[in-house]
């Protein structure tokens, strides 16, 4: 084990020392901003890998293709930096990685690239067409987007996660919306006050505790929804569907047909109530489980 | 979680007409008693109200995707070549415009009370409400298509075929919710299923426009 690892770490300092890739530019920047400075990067292709640390300055490395330029400027005002390409069509990937202050708010964009963040905890706005996003280290708030890349978040007191067709994990947070078209969604918390899942065919998956006045919503035209929750589950619970099918573990209540062409309708109380989980699909099946021990965050 | 905070929570599916009786009745209670949250509902409702005197949109057209296809296919010009988009501020700001005005159209349209009665049966679903509702999704959804077409030719291929077929399952979400209403009637679990797709289709588009 120790030979695998002395090898590892031997592979991990060569390949850091090594000069970059023919064409290739190796970039590095420093400046010294405020606690909560405002940072925008703007990367279309590669990597943009943002990590927060205990320092009131911003230091980015990177390599960039050949023909490719750095900008990067600002003050504790706010800093701005990105990579222009030789030409608009380019898709040589740049990578560029941050070191910012935690508190700072960070924006940013790319279109093929992938983001990761770790360790900020002010503000983040990440927004990439098919790349993927992941957030480690709840950020107060949070957007992030992307068209067909996947997004995993750790998400704090407020956060907002979009994708059309991209899968969507989520764990925490307060105030959480979650919307696709047809990427699948995972959502797992025990401490929420607000959440809503919504997708048009993608299946939606909530999975942990809902909380004494909290306020759970799953919404699909016909992606399947998943609600996994303790045995103790406390809620008042409203399930519609149109087309769909309902399977209840948590008592012998079945659909009962609305009048009038309406759908069918499934609301009881589990426990002593004091909480809203409400599931609405046209067509997709509802699944309302218990959660074995095992799964029970 | 304070009494404020619960309530607000439930203080915009309140204002939206949208809220069970027994929560209906607790805010109104806590909105009784408490100053604090009476001026935030008072604030939202001035908002809604405000909203109010956006202008209305004309009628939607029947098959949208169908349309944006043939327009894509009339405007396809000899264009080649892939390259990434620089974000045009007008058309961002117009169609940040649109959205918003539909957003806050629609919620005024949704804060209406419902219809007196339930109403079976087709000629139900031609009810003001449902039809002012959808013809300010649909009229945004037109204008955020045109935006689109004009765009569509810079997109790389990969996230035109993403777009497109995203568009695509919307559309038949919509078919379907709109077959539905017009076969049951009022509904207001069936309009907020609709709502929502019109909802995920403008956000879809405004996000293409805007790549």
């Amino acid at each position: 084990m120790l030979r695998i690892s002395l090898i590892t770490v031997s592979y991990a300092v060569l390949v850091g020392l090594a000069p970059p890739a023919a064409g290739q530019q190796r970039v590095e920047r420093r400046l010294t901003v405020g606690e909560r400075t405002p940072i925008r990067v703007h990367n279309l292709t590669g990597s943009t890998t943002v990590r927060g640390w205990a320092h009131d300055s911003v230091v980015l490395t990177g390599t960039l293709p050949a023909g490719a330029t750095l900008y990067f400027g600002g003050s504790a005002g706010g800093v701005k930096g990105g990579v222009e390409l030789a030409d608009p069509a380019d898709t040589m990937p740049a990578h560029l990685e941050l070191r910012v202050p935690r508190g700072a708010r960070v924006w940013i964009k790319s279109a093929s690239g992938d983001i990761t963040v770790e360790g900020v905890s002010g503000g983040l706005d990440v927004y990439t067409v098919s790349g993927r996003v992941s957030v480690r280290g709840a950020a107060a708030e949070l957007t992030a987007e992307s068209m067909d890349g996947a997004v995993t978040v750790e998400a704090g007191r407020w956060a907002r996660v979009k994708t059309a067709s991209g899968a969507i994990a989520v764990t925490g947070g307060e105030d959480v919306g979650v919307a696709t078209v047809t990427g699948a969604v995972t959502y797992a918390a025990d401490a929420f006050r607000r959440a809503r899942l919504e997708s048009v065919s993608g299946d939606l998956t909530f999975r942990g505790a809902v909380p004494r006045g909290s306020r759970l919503e799953l919404e699909s035209h016909g992606g399947q929804v998943t609600v996994e929750v303790p045995a103790a589950l406390s809620a008042e619970i409203a399930i519609t569907t149109f087309q769909g099918e309902v399977h209840n573990a948590f008592g012998s209540q079945s659909l009962r047909p609305l009048p009038d062409q309406r759908g069918r309708a499934l609301e009881f109380t589990a426990g002593t109530g004091g909480a809203d989980l409400i599931v609405r699909t046209f067509k997709g099946d509802v699944r309302l489980l218990r959660a074995s021990a095992k799964t029970t965050r | 979680m304070s009494d404020c905070e619960r309530i607000g929570v439930l203080l915009d599916d309140y204002l939206s007409g949208t809220l069970r009786a027994g929560d209906r009745t607790e805010v109104e209670r806590h909105l009784e008693a408490c100053p604090t949250c009476a001026r935030e509902a008072e604030t939202l409702r001035r908002l809604l109200a405000d909203a109010r005197a956006l202008p209305r949109s004309i009628a939607p057209p029947r098959d949208l995707w169908r349309g944006i296809d043939a327009r894509l296919e009339e405007e396809r010009p000899a264009r080649s070549g892939r390259r990434f988009i620089r974000v045009r501020p007008r058309l961002l700001a117009a169609a940040a415009v649109v959205l918003v005005a539909v957003t806050a159209a629609v919620a005024v349209q949704l804060a209406r009370p419902p219809a007196q009665a339930p109403l079976a049966g087709g000629p139900a679903v031609t009810a003001p409400r449902y039809a002012a509702v959808a013809a300010d999704y649909a009229a945004a959804v037109r204008e955020l298509e045109a935006s689109f077409v004009q765009r569509y030719d810079r997109l790389p291929p990969e996230t035109r075929a993403v777009v497109s077929r995203n568009l695509a399952v919307i559309d038949t979400a919509i078919a379907e919710a709109r077959a539905a209403l017009a076969a049951a009637g009022p509904n207001p679990d069936l309009e907020t299923l609709l709502w929502a797709s019109y909802r995920a289709k403008l956000d879809l588009l405004g996000r293409a426009t805007k790549l």
